[in-house]
């Protein structure tokens, strides 16, 4: 258990290194590399507004998640916790209240 | 294609890629397992069972939103094929149950070395202790029924049944010795009266001579001896008496006879043998008389040049006759009298020598009777059994 926090921590520190992600956006989920690929889980997703391999935008609890990347496909999606692989490019987070604000 | 979509049949679902973030979210929420997503071109495409893709189809269709089903596969599509085509379904479920079943059974009995019983009598002693067409491989012992065939069976010396595929091989030696000859003390004695022509015994003491008239039931071959110690020893007696004979037969054939015509009226049952089970198939002989005559056509199924199989029918004709009462003239009676006494001279002819006929006839208000006097050489010894006390 302690080595798999600390080797989900160094995960993230590499991947917040490549994909310029927020560290904080990620503690929800899990975001690992294979083989050239990235495959994120994400958890308190409600519902997902958009989906297209180049772009998917998800509904969470706290706000909306941009996902960007190429030949991006849901493996999995249940109980609100959704799997995303593919070459991710970039993530950006809306929280709850900015969303609200904007055209969602 | 897993195992789990295979017992349980996969779908592929193809939406328009507008709708493809919707129908995500009718899986996650109405918890409908789901794989591979993909697009290609304008289209979304899903896999998921056939189960959970009724339950999908549903909740679009109230939705409103549309799809297509472009492909399935799995046991339940093999199922619904089968369905259409059940005819191969059954046969071969059909051919399998009769490879399995067939291949276990006794088609044939072939029987070698036998010489003075038939190839059908000695079927007949197998199905006694058995076995025979129709037997179970594997659950008949072998070893046991030839113990018994040759314990119970004296003419079968030795017998051995080798299965060879589903056609049984049995080799017989019959008993060389054939019927035991019998150790009853006995004599002969005339059956009938005449003159002492010729005497050929060969066991026993000869009680009479040659040109000697004896009546019936006289002994002509005695088997008591009395021996060298004068003691009385007694043993069969053996051997042939010729004598000349005088017989009588007398033909009566009535001007009026009851004689058997058919009405015409045919009834048949046929039957379908299977192994040693008659099934019967048709039949319409329920309101037939007892007056009829009953003919039995069997038939067996063979292809060209290869050997019969135990499958066949059987033809039960029941053809009804009524009694008339027919009446034949006087030359027809005389006709018939003397074919009548024709058979009989024929059957005297085998065991005797013919040496004189006289014939005569006589006619009456009823009948037409035709005597005929023989004057014969046969032999008159029979075996008269001796009870020693």
């Amino acid at each position: 258990m302690k080595n798999k926090k600390k080797d989900k921590a160094g995960f993230l520190e590499k991947i917040n290194k490549s994909l310029d992600v927020d560290a904080s956006l990620l503690c929800r989920g899990f975001l690992a590399e294979l083989r050239g690929k990235y495959r994120i889980e994400l958890c308190g997703v409600k519902k997902i507004l958009s989906y297209g391999e180049g772009e998917m935008v998800l509904n969470t609890v706290e706000g909306v998640l941009y996902v960007y990347g190429r030949r991006l496909s849901s493996t999995s999606f249940k109980r609100n916790v959704i799997i995303i692989e593919g070459d991710i490019v970039a993530i950006t987070f809306e929280k709850l209240t900015e969303a609200l604000n904007g055209n969602i | 294609m897993g195992i789990y979509d295979l017992i349980f049949g996969e779908v592929i679902i193809s939406l328009s890629a507008r709708d493809s973030a919707k129908a995500l979210n009718i899986c996650m929420r109405y918890e409908i397992p789901h794989k591979a997503p993909t697009f290609f071109e304008d289209e979304f495409y899903i896999k998921m069972t056939k189960k959970n893709s009724v339950y999908f189809s549903n909740i679009c269709g109230e939705k409103k939103i549309k799809y297509k089903i472009v492909d399935s596969g799995g046991a339940p599509e093999l199922l619904r094929l089968c369905k259409e085509r059940v005819g191969i379904f059954v046969g071969l479920v059909s051919c399998f149950l009769l490879v399995f079943f067939f291949s276990g059974v006794v088609w044939r009995v072939d029987v070698t070395g036998n010489e003075n019983l038939s190839g059908s009598e000695v079927e007949e002693i197998l199905n006694e202790h058995g076995f025979g067409v129709g037997s179970i491989i594997g659950r008949t012992d072998l070893k046991i029924i030839e113990n018994s065939i040759m314990r119970d069976n004296g003419e079968i010396a030795w017998i051995s049944v080798n299965m060879n595929g589903t056609v049984a091989n049995v080799e017989i030696i019959e008993s060389k010795s054939g019927k035991a000859k019998s150790k009853q003390s006995s004599n002969l004695v005339a059956k009938r009266d005449g003159k002492i022509e010729r005497i050929e015994a060969y066991n026993g003491s000869v009680a009479v001579n040659v040109g000697d008239i004896v009546r019936a039931g006289e002994v002509l071959v005695g088997g008591v001896y009395e021996s060298e110690q004068g003691e009385y020893r007694t043993t069969r007696a053996e051997g042939e008496v010729y004598a000349r004979t005088v017989r009588e037969i007398t033909v009566e054939i009535p001007f009026e006879t009851e004689e058997k015509r058919y009405t015409g009226k045919r009834r048949y049952n046929l039957y379908v043998n299977f192994f040693k089970k008659s099934i019967k198939i048709f039949g319409n002989s329920r309101n037939v008389s007892s007056d009829c005559d009953i003919i039995y056509k069997n038939g067996e199924v063979g292809l060209f040049s290869l050997p019969t199989i135990p499958i066949g029918y059987e033809k039960v004709i029941y053809e009804e006759y009524e009694k008339a009462l027919v009446t034949v003239s006087e030359n027809e009676a005389m006709e018939r009298a003397f074919s009548v006494l024709k058979a009989e001279l024929r059957e005297i002819s085998n065991e005797a020598e013919l040496l004189f006929k006289d014939l005569s006839f006589e006619v009456t208000d009823s009948s037409y009777i035709l005597n005929c006097k023989l004057e014969l050489i046969e032999n008159i010894a029979i075996e008269q059994k001796i009870d020693v006390g």
